[in-house]
């Protein structure tokens, strides 16, 4: 009996040890990186050097040293980007499930597919290909511009306030069929006797739409809502790819700017505390949103 | 219960494992791993591949050879750095000799450096960069020289009458010529997203320094006056003289390379690497000499300095390596004139060492005229701490430049952007007190 009662613990005790060394050690590694002076003098003895206590925190957060107006402006632009991509890609992945899960015709699983090919395309090779079109000379965004002859001056995407649009637009394209495949799951689920029901009372398309599909995904949504929080507010890899280290500062999200101070200028320390900032933001701003989320849901 | 022995059994033996790996030392072999940095192009690496089979045959040690990007250059050494785990021998560019030297990096090379023939048999401008400024003796051996030049389209400057620009004046005097004549919108192309090294040669055309060493301390000097002046041309040539392309921010020395083999740009600087890509890319351009594109000093600034910049790449040895001796040797072989020669050949730029650079054609042009620019009028930066400007150029870039292209442009941008990067490079250069 005992025996049995132990198994389940060794079988997870592989993962275990894993998450430790793989997640829970760097963390606090990390955490305790913020303490002392780690830089590219002491980094290669990590484990002598000197405690400095709370003044990489005084550093990070006193205005006059310089760390804090960037932080701060990558986590406007974080924010912003967070909330844009998400509304976005909500539309974008209803519309489209509402369109596939609405029509029967032969073909809709190619369509299905194709959807999604933003989604299983590697990222680099999108965004690579996405940088290229964004170019100002010989984009194709530009070209398309140019031939339509509605801006007298040509917009340039990847420097300056244009950057944020075009780290948004790249990034929306590949997540939002995400959005789409669950949506449309969520859709799946629900049973026609409500929409038949809702046609013979007289309902309208959006009152359907506002009264059946709205809250019966809205347990699907607020989950991915959640997720996606989380997952955008530390992205990296659009703008790294798009524009490398320290791009405009439109673009120059969190997570990159956390990354430059860290590894190109060799801030590790303040590179941390910095983390440690974004973690606390990120776990306030999600209590929130699941409070704002249970609330909806109980009304 | 046995089952749940044997699963502890396993779990046991690969943790072992594991740590049995982790915890092993490196001990002298036979073998010695070697790093270079760049494209791993076939003919680089058939060279490699002879030099490799060549030692093994003159030594019996095995060459473990890896290329690595320059775009995964800072994330290597730094690995490297804070592991104390990486290749015996490795390339290193100039301007981080003294960042990695000075936290300990890399070994003194004093006795194989006059084993090799001491200064004089190096190339005059690879020699400031083997050790910091602060720190006696060698740390690094010249390997081969990136001398720049400004390459410019010699046919198109005929067409009009004109010479190749040789002051900062006669520069814009000569774009607003090509302008005019409608030959091309913007002649001169400036690497806007990676600018560092057309900064390190302006600034010294107008008589600053980005940073210098006062015996005990070293300084940023990125916002005093002459600095200023050197970057203030740089990006005058786009807000105020607009002979480069708005777009500039946008772009690197891969676009500007495409961009002159297309005859868009009549001007930018390069390395003799610039004649291998035309060679490949616009044959027509290059077929007859330096007929229709030829490379010059930079135009000089207010002091009369035509300076360009010089790198280029050494070899160092890792502090760690318990294969010292074999690394030595590997060294020697690489220095070898030959050898040299013909991997610099293949790298697209010229040799470090004296006795090479009548070899493998490097006597001839393109090649002479760049090592003539590079011996008088070649510019390093300061070997020190502040030798790099990461993030400084990017600041100049995205808030100088980029306000140009959005409208919001004024002179006092510029200073601004000055402020900010000089925050940021002293930053950087007080870890090393």
């Amino acid at each position: 009996m005992k025996t049995k009662s132990r198994l389940p613990y060794i079988f997870i005790l592989p993962a275990f040890i894993a998450m430790v060394f793989v997640h829970l050690i760097p963390m606090l590694l990390g955490v305790l990186s913020s303490f002392f002076k780690l830089n590219i003098m002491t980094i290669n003895n990590w484990i002598r050097a000197p405690f400095v206590g709370l003044k990489n925190y005084i550093s990070v957060f006193t205005p006059e040293i310089g760390f804090l107006e960037n932080f701060l402006s990558s986590f406007k632009y974080t924010i912003a980007f967070v909330l844009i991509a998400q509304l976005v890609c909500y539309v974008l992945g209803m519309g489209a499930a509402l369109l596939l899960n609405a029509s029967h015709y032969r073909g809709k699983n190619i369509v299905r597919g194709v959807l999604l090919f933003p989604f299983i395309l590697p990222g680099v090779v999108a965004i690579t290909n996405w940088r290229y079109m964004f170019s100002f000379d010989t984009g194709l965004i530009n070209t398309f511009l140019s031939n339509t002859k509605l801006f007298e001056v040509l917009p340039v995407w990847l420097v300056g306030n244009n950057a944020f649009f075009a780290i948004l637009i790249t990034f929306i394209w590949i997540a939002w069929p995400f959005w789409f495949i669950v949506l449309l799951a969520s859709l799946q689920t629900i049973s026609n006797e409500y929409y038949e029901a809702a046609s013979i009372d007289g309902a309208s398309l959006i009152q359907k739409f506002r009264h059946i599909v709205l809250p019966m995904t809205a347990p699907v949504t607020s989950m991915v809502v959640l997720l996606t929080f989380m997952w955008y507010f530390r992205e990296f890899k659009v703008p790294f790819v798009m524009m490398g280290l320290s791009p405009s500062e439109p673009a120059n999200l969190l997570a990159l700017h956390i990354y430059t101070e860290s590894f190109r200028l060799w801030n590790f320390s303040e590179g941390a505390v910095m983390a440690i900032a974004l973690s606390f933001i990120l776990m306030v701003l999600l209590a929130v949103r699941v409070r704002i989320l249970k609330k909806n849901r109980s009304v | 219960m046995k089952k749940v022995c044997f699963l502890m059994m396993v779990l046991l033996i690969c943790t072992s494992f594991v740590f049995a790996n982790g915890s092993q030392e490196k001990e002298a072999d036979q073998s010695i791993t070697f790093w270079t940095f760049g494209t791993e192009s076939p003919e680089l690496k058939a060279v490699m591949e002879e030099l490799k089979t060549g030692f093994k045959e003159q030594t019996g040690i095995d060459v473990e050879w890896k290329m690595i990007g320059w775009g995964d250059y800072h994330q290597s050494n730094l690995l490297v750095l804070s592991s104390n785990e990486g290749p015996d021998v490795t390339q290193i560019g100039t301007t981080t000799v003294a960042q990695q030297t000075l936290a300990g990096a890399f070994a003194n090379l004093d006795s194989l450096f006059a084993e090799l023939g001491g200064s004089d048999v190096f190339f005059k401008p690879m020699l400031a960069t083997t050790s910091p400024q602060s720190m006696e003796g060698s740390y690094a051996i010249p390997w081969f020289a990136d001398p720049r030049g400004m390459i410019y389209r010699k046919d198109v400057l005929d067409s009009l009458g004109k010479d190749a620009p040789k002051t900062w004046a006669e520069l814009v005097e000569v774009s607003e010529a090509i302008q005019d004549a409608g030959i091309m919108e913007y002649p001169v192309g400036i690497p806007g997203s990676a600018m560092a090294h057309d900064l390190y040669q302006t600034i010294d055309q107008a008589g600053g320094s980005i940073a210098t060493f006062n015996g005990d301390k070293t300084v940023s000097k990125i916002d005093s006056e002459k600095s200023v002046n050197g970057i203030s041309w740089l990006m005058d040539l786009v807000t105020t003289y607009k002979v480069a392309s708005p777009a500039t921010a946008e772009y690197d020395k891969a676009t500007l390379r495409a961009k002159f083999a297309n005859g868009e740009i009549a001007f930018y600087y390069d390395s003799p690497q610039a004649f291998t890509y035309l060679s490949e890319n616009a044959p027509a351009l290059v077929e007859n000499g330096l007929d229709k594109v030829s490379v010059a000093p930079a135009p000089a600034g207010p002091t009369g300095n035509a300076s360009v910049f010089c790198g280029g790449s050494h070899l160092a040895i890792y502090k760690f390596t318990k294969n010292r001796e074999n690394a030595e040797k590997w060294i020697k072989y690489l220095l070898e004139p030959e050898n040299v020669a013909r991997w610099s050949k293949a790298y697209g730029n010229v040799p470090a060492l004296l006795a090479a650079s009548d070899l493998e054609g490097f006597d001839k042009e393109p090649w002479s005229s760049f090592i003539s620019i590079a011996e008088n009028h070649g510019h390093h930066p300061e070997s020190g701490p502040g030798g790099t400007l990461a993030k400084v150029e990017k600041i100049l870039s995205n808030k100088v430049l980029g306000a140009y292209l959005q409208g919001n442009y004024s002179a006092d941008l510029i200073d601004a952007a000055i402020a900010e990067g000089k925050l940021v490079h002293q930053r950087m250069i007080d870890q090393f007190e």
